[in-house]
C-alpha cells in the first residue's frame, strides 16, 4: 500500500502533469462549450431532406404523409425536394443536400449514398409504409367501408413511431463527437504518466531506477505497484473529466453515460501502457520521450477528430486501418456506436481492440523489463 | 567469511575494457575504501557487485553466496548510496526516506521508527517537510545516504558520496559512517579524494584503469613506496650550482624549484631536514618558511601510476 500511495503522491504533485492530464482537457472542453453554445438543444433536430422526382407516380397519400410526419417536437421528419430529373437529384445527393431518393419503382425504391442515421431514418419510414400499404391493400378488399378510418389511425401510429426514431438513431447531437474525442485525448496523455513509470523503474535511465532495482522488492512488483496507482488516478480523472462534461458543460451522454465512463477506463489502462513501452523501447533522455508521448496523444486524438471532426470519414475511406487501430479514434468510434447507432456489438468491438492494444503493450514492456542485468548504466 | 568477494570480474564497454580482472575480498566489520581518479572503474565495479550491469567474466559473492538479479535475501542486508543523488524530487524528506524504507521492510510500525532514526541520524530533523530542491548540496546527499540506510543493513556501499559537499557536511558524513561502523556494518567506501580513505578506512585498494593496484591500510601503503618525506621552503633565488648541490645529498630522489618554492623529495632516512639547512646555509641562500610533510596517499598513487590522484 506505500508504494501505491507514494507512487500516486509522486504523479499528483508533478505540476505539470496534472495540467495535461486534468486542467487541459477541461478547459479545452469549456471552449467547446462556448464555442458551440446551448449544444444539449433536444429540439434542434433538423429536418432530414428527401428527393423526389416530378412527375414520378409516387402514390398521392405516401407524398402527403412524407410532407406531414413530425417529430414530438412538432418538427417535420422531412423537407421533400422536387427535382426534374434523376440526375439532377443524384448530384444533390452527392454533396448531401439530400439524404436519399425515393422513386416509385419497383413498389417505392430507396437510393442512398451510405448508410448513416439519415439514410436509414427514410429507410425505416419507407419499410413502416410498405408494411401499412400491405395491410390497406388487405382491409380494401375485405372492409372497404373501413379502410379510411384505419389509414387515419395508421398514420398517426406510424408517425408517433417514426417520431422515437430520431431520438434513438440520428445523431441529434453533432457535437458529441468533440467531446468523445476530448475524453480520447485525456485518456492518451496517460502516456505520459506511463511513461514515466517506465522510466523510474530502469536502472540505466534514472538513479530512483537504479536504486530500486537493489532492493530487496522485486522490479515486477514495484511495476505493478506503480501501474495500479497510477491507473487508479488515471480512473478518477477520466471520471472528473466526463462529469465536468456532463454536469458543468451539460453534454448529455444520455444512458451512454456509463459505458463512456468504461470506455475512458480501458483507453486510460491502453494508454499507460502504451507510456510504458515508449519509456521502455525508446531510447534517449527523458525530454525526448516527453516529446513523443506528446505527439502520441496529440496525433491520435486528432485522427480521432478532436479538432477536425471529418477527418474519421477521410480516413474511413483513404485508409481505414488507422481507424481500427489508432487508441484515439476506437475510443470515439466505440461511443458514436453507441450514441448514433445504437450498436453496443460495435462499442464491444472497439473496446476489445482497445484492451487487446493494451495487453499486448504490457506483456512487451514486461518481458522486456524482465531483462535481469543491464548492459550499461 | 569474506563479507564480499570479487573473484577476476572483468566488465567491457565494447573496446573499453572498464574493470579489468579485478579481485577484492572484504571482511566483516571493515570500512574498505576503493580509492582511484574518475573514470578508474569504481563504480562499474559496484554496479557489477550489486547486480545491477552484466559482466564479461568473474565471480561475485555477497555474505558468501552468489550474488544475481533475484537474490532479494541478500539485498535485503545490503545499503547503498550511489554516486548520483536518487530520491523523488515530489516526494519529501520523509516521505522519501518512508518510501525506499518501504522497499525493504514491509511493516509499518517498524518502519516509522527506523526512518525516524535515519532522519536523527542524518541530521534532518529540521527538514523532514522539504522537497529535495530546497535542499543545500550537503543536505541533500544526508538524505541520499539516509534512503540507503534506513533499513540498517549489515553491508553498506558508498560510492563518491560527498562529491560536491561543503566541508561541514563531508565531516557529518564521515563521522556518520564510522558510526554505522561501529553499530556493526560492514562499509565500503569509493572516492577520489585521499583524505578521506586517510581519516576513515581501515583498508583500502588502489584502483586505476580498471586494476586494482594496490591493497593494504594506508601505512602498508605507503610503506610500499620509497618516498620518506617531503620537505618544502621558501627560497627567494636558487641557482643552478645550489640546486645540483641539494641534489647529491644522501637520500635525496627529486627537487623541484617553482615560484620561489623549493621541493625536496627523500627516501626514507634520518637527518635530511638538518643536511639541507646546513648546505643551503653554506651556499648562503635566504630562505623562508619550511614545511615538511610525510608521504600521502598521493604519492603512493603517483610512484605506481606514474601520474596524480587528481586531474
Ligand atoms: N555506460 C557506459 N558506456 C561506456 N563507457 C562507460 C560507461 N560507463 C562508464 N564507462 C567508462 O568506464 C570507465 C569507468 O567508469 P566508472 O566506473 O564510472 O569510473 P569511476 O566511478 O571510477 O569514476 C570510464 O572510462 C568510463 O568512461
Ligand atoms: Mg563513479
Amino acid at each position: 500500500m506505500i508504494h501505491i500511495k507514494y507512487r500516486m503522491k509522486t504523479m499528483l504533485r508533478q505540476k505539470s502533469l496534472i495540467f495535461w492530464s486534468l486542467a487541459f482537457p477541461l478547459i479545452l472542453g469549456m471552449m467547446f462549450y462556448f464555442m458551440f453554445g446551448g449544444i444539449n438543444d433536444l429540439e434542434q433536430f433538423q429536418e432530414v431532406p428527401v428527393g423526389i422526382l416530378r412527375g414520378d407516380s409516387l402514390p398521392e397519400e405516401f407524398v402527403t404523409m412524407l410532407k406531414e410526419v413530425k417529430t414530438e417536437g412538432d418538427i417535420p421528419l422531412f423537407q421533400v425536394k422536387t427535382y426534374d430529373t434523376l440526375y439532377k437529384a443524384e448530384k444533390a445527393l452527392q454533396s448531401e443536400k439530400i439524404y436519399g431518393i425515393i422513386q416509385s419503382k419497383d413498389d417505392l425504391s430507396l437510393t442512398v449514398k451510405s448508410s448513416d442515421s439519415y439514410s436509414s431514418l427514410i429507410k425505416t419510414f419507407l419499410d413502416q409504409y410498405r408494411e401499412n400499404t400491405a395491410l390497406i391493400t388487405e382491409m380494401a378488399e375485405k372492409n372497404p367501408d373501413q379502410v379510411a378510418a384505419f389509414v387515419t389511425d395508421m398514420a398517426a401510429g406510424a408517425q408517433a413511431k417514426i417520431a422515437e426514431i430520431p431520438l434513438k438513431g440520428t445523431d441529434k447531437d453533432p457535437y458529441a463527437q468533440y467531446f468523445y474525442a476530448l475524453i480520447a485525448m485525456t485518456c492518451l496523455i496517460g502516456t505520459m504518466v506511463g511513461m514515466h513509470n517506465g522510466n523510474d523503474i530502469q536502472a540505466d535511465l534514472t538513479a530512483v531506477g537504479a536504486r530500486r532495482n537493489v532492493a530487496p522488492t522485486p522490479k515486477l512488483r514495484q511495476v505493478l505497484y506503480d501501474f495500479t496507482a497510477t491507473y487508479i488516478l488515471y480512473c478518477v480523472i477520466v471520471a472528473v473529466v466526463t462529469g465536468v462534461c456532463v454536469f458543468v458543460y451539460g453534454q448529455d451522454f444520455g444512458q451512454n453515460a456509463g459505458l463512456v465512463l468504461l470506455g475512458g477506463w480501458i483507453g486510460s489502462f491502453t494508454s499507460l501502457a502504451i507510456g510504458e513501452v515508449i519509456a521502455v523501447f525508446i531510447k534517449g533522455p527523458v525530454q525526448k520521450k516527453e516529446g513523443i508521448c506528446v505527439a502520441v496523444f496529440m496525433i491520435s486524438s486528432f485522427l480521432a477528430g478532436l479538432q477536425w471532426g471529418d477527418i474519421t470519414f477521410i480516413i474511413e475511406e483513404k485508409c481505414p486501418v488507422i481507424n481500427r487501430i489508432n487508441p484515439g479514434t476506437l475510443i470515439v468510434n466505440g461511443f458514436k456506436s453507441l450514441s448514433v447507432y445504437g450498436d453496443s456489438r460495435r462499442y464491444m468491438i472497439n473496446m476489445v481492440t482497445l484492451a487487446v492494444i493494451g495487453i499486448i503493450c504490457v506483456i512487451i514492456s514486461v518481458l522486456k523489463l524482465r531483462r535481469v542485468r543491464y548492459e550499461s548504466i | 567469511m569474506a563479507v564480499v568477494k570479487i573473484e577476476n570480474l572483468v566488465k567491457r564497454y565494447g573496446d573499453l575494457v572498464a574493470v579489468d580482472h579485478f579481485n577484492l575480498e572484504i571482511e566483516e566489520g571493515e570500512i574498505f575504501g576503493l580509492l582511484g581518479p574518475n573514470g578508474s572503474g569504481k563504480s562499474t565495479t559496484i554496479h557489477c557487485l550489486l547486480s545491477l550491469l552484466s559482466y564479461d567474466k568473474g565471480d561475485i559473492e555477497i555474505f558468501g553466496r552468489k550474488m544475481t538479479p533475484t537474490s532479494y535475501d541478500i539485498k535485503k542486508d545490503i545499503g547503498i548510496i550511489m554516486q548520483n543523488v536518487a530520491v523523488f524530487q515530489e516526494l519529501t524528506v520523509y516521505e522519501n526516506i518512508d518510501y525506499f524504507c518501504g522497499l525493504y521492510v514491509p511493516q509499518k510500525g517498524q518502519r516509522k521508527k527506523l526512518v525516524e532514526e535515519a532522519i536523527e541520524f542524518a541530521g534532518l530533523s529540521e527538514f523532514r517537510k522539504f522537497y529535495p530542491k530546497k535542499l543545500s548540496g550537503g543536505l541533500l546527499r544526508r538524505l541520499n545516504i539516509a534512503c540507503g540506510i534506513a533499513h540498517k543493513p549489515k553491508l553498506i556501499i558508498l560510492d563518491e558520496p560527498t562529491v560536491a559537499v561543503d566541508p561541514q557536511s563531508r565531516n557529518k558524513i564521515l563521522e556518520g559512517i564510522q558510526e554505522l561502523n561501529r553499530q556493526g556494518a560492514t562499509i565500503i567506501y569509493t572516492t577520489h579524494y585521499m583524505e578521506e580513505v586517510e581519516q576513515i578506512c581501515t583498508r583500502i585498494a588502489i584502483m586505476d584503469k580498471g586494476r586494482n593496484l594496490a591493497l593494504g591500510t594506508k601505512d602498508e601503503l605507503k610503506a610500499m613506496i620509497d618516498l620518506g618525506e617531503t620537505i618544502q621552503m621558501e627560497v627567494m633565488e636558487l641557482s643552478e650550482e645550489v640546486s645540483d648541490a641539494i641534489r647529491t645529498l644522501p637520500h635525496v630522489i627529486g627537487v623541484s624549484y617553482d615560484k620561489g618554492l623549493l621541493k625536496v623529495r627523500f627516501s626514507k632516512g634520518k637527518h635530511n631536514l638538518l643536511r639541507l639547512l646546513d648546505m643551503l646555509k653554506e651556499k648562503e641562500t635566504v630562505f623562508g618558511n619550511i614545511h615538511s610533510e610525510l608521504p600521502t596517499l598521493n604519492d603512493v598513487f603517483l610512484e605506481i601510476t606514474g601520474k596524480e590522484l587528481r586531474d
